[in-house]
This record gives C-alpha cells, sequence and structure tokens, in this order.
C-alpha cells in the first residue's frame, strides 16, 4: 500500500517538565494511504486535533516522526513549514475561522494571497469553487450575512482554493443541524472522489458512519485503540 | 570615562551581544556533543527548535557588531573637540593605551561576524540545517573575540581623560616620523598609485572570471586577491588617495575623510572597501560547503550574487577613489615630497 502520510512514534507533551504537564499524545503510529477518507473518533481529550494539527503542520511534536509524501514535516524549519502547509493541507475548523466582514470572495481568496498567483487568475479560481459549491450569486455578500451552512460552505471553498492534497477538518459537523451535516459529508464524498485524502477529527456518529468514510481510527487518552496499522 | 551617547550604547550593546554569545555557546557546546539530524528523539527536535531561535537572536547581535564598527569610528570622531591636540579619530585613539588595539579587533570582528551571518543565512537555506554543527562551533570561537573587544573598548574609553595633551594624525601619519603609520605614509606614491590600481585589475578580472567560469580556484584566487587588495588598499589611502581628497601633499591621515568639511567621504570609501572585501572573500571561503547536496544549488545562486556585490562594490570604492584624482585641482608628481615642491 503506498503511504502519503506515517506517523512513528508521535509524542505530545505539553507543558513540558512543569507540575502542569500533559501528554496530549502518546507513542502513535500510523499511516494513511493517498486518497484515504479516515475519521479520527474519540472523546474530548482523546488527542484527535492534537493529531490532525501535528499532521497538519500547525504545531510541533514533542518527539517522533511525521512523514507526509515522504518529508519528515517535523524537522523543518518555520520557513519551509509554512510553505509546505500552504501547497499540501486545506483546512476546515470548528468554528468556521472566516472573517465576518470581508465578503464570500474575499475570504475564499485569502489563502492564496502569500502565493505567486496573479489576481485575475486567483479570482477565477475562486468564482469556479464557489460554483461548484452553489455560492456563486453570494459571492460578493460579506460573510455575516450567510446562514450557518453557507458559512461551512464558504469555508470549504476557502480550504480548497490552493488545491490541497491533502484536506484536514475538525469536528466539521458540531455546529451544524443533522441536514446541514449530511450536505457537508456529501460535498466531502465528491472532493473525495476527485482523488483528495482526508482526514476528520470527530466524535459526531453521522460523520464515521457514513459511507464516504474509508477508514475509522479510535483514540483514547492520547493513544489509539482502534484502527492502527501497526 | 566620557559619558558620550555612542560610548555607552558601544559598551552597552557589546555586553548584550557577549551575554548573547554566552548563552548561545552553552548550546554550541551541547550541539558539538549531542546533535544528530538522523534522530526524532525528544532532546534531538529541542535541540533543533533551540537552534533557530539561538541562530537568530544571534544573528541579530552580530549584526550590531557589525555596524558597531561604524559607531566606533562615528564616536571617536565625534568627541576628538574633547582633547587638546586632537583633530579627528587619530588623536583620540591615541589618547589612551588600548584604542588602535580596540579597533583593530573591532574590524576582525566585524569580518568574523559578517561571515558568521553569511553562513546561517546559508544554512537556514537547506531543509536540513546542514551546517548547524560548524556555526555554532564559530560561535565558540567568535565569543572569545566579543570578549576581548568588550575589554579593550572598555579600558580604553574608562582611560580617556579629555586634560591629557594628545598628538594627532599630524605626528602620526608624517613621513619623518616612525612606525607603522610613518612608515605608509612615506610610501612613494607612484609606485604605490601603480600597485592599487594593479590590484584592483586583478580583482575586478579575477571576478567577472568567476563570473564566466565555475572552477573552485579561481574563487579562491577571488578571495585572496581581494584579501591582498584590502591591505593595499589601506595602505594606499594613507599613502596617496588621503592626499588627493585633502588637498596637501603631506596630510596622510585616513580619519580626517569622516569629518564634514571633506563630504564624509570616508564612510561610502570605506563602506565600499570593507563591503567589496566581504563580498569577494565569501566564494572561496564557502567553497568547501559545494559538495553538500542540499545546499549546491542555492550556493551557486549565493555566490554569483556575493560576486556581483564584490565587483560593484569594488567599483564604487575606486570611483571614490579615484574621482578627487581625476576631477580635482591638486596634482600629485613624482612621490609626496616631490609634489610639495610643485605647490
Amino acid at each position: 500500500m503506498d503511504t502519503l502520510i506515517r506517523t512513528e512514534a508521535l509524542c505530545k507533551i505539553y507543558n513540558s517538565r512543569r507540575p502542569d504537564e500533559f501528554c496530549a499524545l502518546d507513542q502513535i503510529s500510523l499511516s494513511i494511504a493517498p486518497g484515504e477518507v479516515t475519521a479520527l473518533k474519540g472523546p474530548s481529550g482523546s488527542g484527535k486535533t492534537t493529531l490532525l494539527s501535528l499532521i497538519g503542520c500547525m504545531g510541533r511534536p514533542t518527539s517522533g516522526r511525521i512523514l507526509v509524501g515522504g518529508k519528515d514535516v517535523a524537522k523543518l524549519s518555520e520557513r519551509f513549514l509554512t510553505r509546505f502547509r500552504r501547497q499540501t493541507f486545506g483546512f476546515i475548523f470548528q468554528q468556521f475561522n472566516l472573517i465576518r466582514d470581508l465578503s464570500v470572495l474575499e475570504n475564499v481568496l485569502l489563502p492564496l494571497y502569500p502565493q505567486p498567483t496573479g489576481v485575475a487568475e486567483m479570482q477565477q479560481r475562486g468564482r469556479d469553487l464557489l460554483g461548484q459549491l452553489g455560492l456563486e450569486s453570494k459571492q460578493q455578500l460579506k460573510v455575516k450575512q450567510l446562514s450557518g451552512g453557507e458559512q461551512q460552505r464558504v469555508a470549504i471553498a476557502r480550504a480548497l482554493i490552493n488545491a490541497p492534497e491533502i484536506l484536514i477538518a475538525d469536528e466539521p459537523t458540531a455546529h451544524l443541524d443533522s441536514k446541514l451535516s449530511a450536505d457537508l459529508l456529501d460535498i466531502l464524498q465528491g472532493i473525495s472522489k476527485t482523488g483528495k485524502t482526508i482526514l476528520i477529527a470527530t466524535h459526531d456518529p453521522l460523520v464515521f458512519n457514513h459511507p464516504l468514510i474509508s477508514r475509522t481510527i479510535e483514540m483514547r487518552d492520547g493513544r489509539i485503540i482502534e484502527g492502527p496499522d501497526s | 570615562m566620557i559619558l558620550h551617547p555612542g560610548i555607552l550604547a558601544l559598551i552597552c550593546g557589546s555586553g548584550i551581544v557577549l551575554l548573547m554569545l554566552l548563552y548561545a555557546s552553552a548550546l554550541a557546546l551541547k550541539i558539538l556533543r549531542r546533535w544528530d539530524f538522523t534522530s526524532s528523539s525528544e532532546e534531538q527536535l529541542s535541540l533543533e527548535r533551540k537552534t533557530y531561535l539561538a541562530s537568530t537572536i544571534v544573528n541579530y547581535a552580530l549584526g550590531f557588531e557589525i555596524l558597531s564598527l561604524l559607531l566606533f569610528i562615528y564616536t571617536v570622531d565625534e568627541i576628538h573637540p574633547l582633547f587638546v591636540g586632537a583633530m579627528c579619530a587619530t588623536g583620540v585613539l591615541n589618547a589612551a593605551p588600548l584604542g588602535w588595539a580596540a579597533l583593530t579587533v573591532k574590524i576582525v570582528i566585524f569580518f568574523a561576524a559578517a561571515l558568521w551571518v553569511a553562513l546561517n543565512h546559508l544554512d537556514t537555506q537547506a531543509e536540513d540545517i546542514p551546517l548547524t554543527r560548524r556555526k555554532f562551533f564559530a560561535l565558540l570561537l567568535l565569543a572569545p573575540l566579543v570578549a576581548a573587544e568588550l575589554y579593550l573598548q572598555t579600558a580604553y574609553f574608562l582611560a580617556l581623560r579629555p586634560e591629557v595633551i594628545t598628538s594627532c594624525c599630524g605626528s602620526l601619519f608624517s613621513a619623518a616620523g616612525s612606525g607603522v603609520a610613518a612608515e605608509l605614509a612615506s610610501l612613494p606614491a607612484e609606485p604605490m598609485i601603480a600597485v592599487f590600481y594593479g590590484a584592483a585589475l586583478l580583482v575586478l578580472g579575477c571576478a567577472l572570471g568567476c563570473l564566466k567560469w565555475q572552477g573552485a580556484w579561481l574563487r579562491t584566487l577571488l578571495s585572496v586577491l581581494t584579501a591582498a587588495f584590502f591591505l593595499v588598499s589601506l595602505a594606499a589611502i594613507v599613502s596617496f588617495i588621503s592626499l588627493y581628497i585633502y588637498e596637501l601633499p603631506t596630510h596622510h591621515c585616513p580619519f580626517d575623510i569622516f569629518q564634514g568639511h571633506y563630504g564624509f567621504i570616508g564612510y561610502p570609501l570605506y563602506l565600499g572597501l570593507f563591503g567589496a572585501t566581504l563580498f569577494g572573500i565569501l566564494p572561496g571561503v564557502f567553497q568547501s560547503l559545494k559538495p553538500l547536496s542540499s545546499l549546491g544549488p542555492e550556493l551557486l545562486r549565493l555566490e554569483r550574487s556575493w560576486i556581483l556585490l564584490a565587483l560593484a562594490l569594488t567599483l564604487c570604492f575606486l570611483l571614490l577613489a579615484s574621482w578627487p584624482m581625476v576631477f580635482g585641482n591638486f596634482r600629485l608628481a613624482g612621490n609626496s615630497d616631490f609634489s610639495s615642491r610643485l605647490f
């Protein structure tokens, strides 16, 4: 099996060697193949979000390796890590993290600004993505004028604008009702069919029981308790 | 001691830089013993993060050290009216022991610090930071130099007494005097002009050759020629360039040119010379790093920029040095003693 993401003995300890030391991840080893849709499930505090943030180059491990496309991202300096994160990952956050006073299109284009893409091309890509997600008519509206479901779709468009190989979603259905959650999962299924690898952290049964999910990894207390390949 | 802002800034700055270097040196000792980039242990990952922090701190600290040479010269020139007999920085440097030693160490640190900054820049261009061990080892050599600078500088400034009568450039850089300065001043102008422009042509030719051909020996030659040209230029400034700037056949001072009467020409003149020397030396010094696969292409790109900078700065220096000779009213025939007869 090809491997796109592999972690080896990954540990993350917060406040190391202090009285409030907390081990969020303990010796996590896993492999994820290209195109796989993986759900990390477990209760709050199980380490799902920490694992996602480390794989997505948003945090640093205390020890261990994180190989993404064969590159050990745990070793990269901030400069290379930022570049790699921009090119490789798209993020969908629990709170959407959109800028409310910017327009839909401006929010979607934000990840492209540090890249050497021309403005015309950026806008074309943004409009195409918004069209695919049914938001073409709302591109000039401010985000604060949108409903929760529409905001979620804007967040998805923003995650896809840099054509990432890997999409990371942290509790994407936490603020959505059942209908909107099902819509979101249908969108993710469509994205998955384009060959993208998707990692979702969730404790929502709607997500990990959805046919979109090809693999579930269950975590508790910073360890994998079900579904590891190691 | 004279409470001049420049003096306070120099002493405090060197003290802070030394503290930073001591912190980095402690880390350097650990890196030399424990660094293993192939490992993903907690200790190694922690060391890697600390090196980013320490390198950034030291980079800025050494940036101050590079600029502090300029501040030192500016300060000793600025306070010269406080000393009886001093008409420029020479008099102030003569006013207390260790003045010249402090200046010499600051010049050495200027080049050493700039080389370290270049090494650090190169290291951060590769994902596998292949020069980390070397650059932290180099810090262990730099720290004693900065400690020596802090001592010499502080001892010198503490010993400065305004009531002391000092001798200035007129006696020190005089063909009739004794010592290195007097010997430089008494160098015959015509042969010195030939040596100076000959050496400049060699440096420029070698730099152009480096742009055209990739030979390692050519880059090493450029470094050697640039270093030699630096020494020749310092001698040339005392021997004849200063005469044309002052338009006086017997005034050889290399420091008066920092003053406003001469349009502060000393600053761009020396900046051109020091900059050209630094960028000319870099390609040869870093030749041994080319076999490192992760650095090779970046080094080639940087090397070209360094050579172009060396060329541009050498030309600037030559232009500034030659301008008064070509367009000034003063004419020197034979040597400086002979020229006085012409005037």
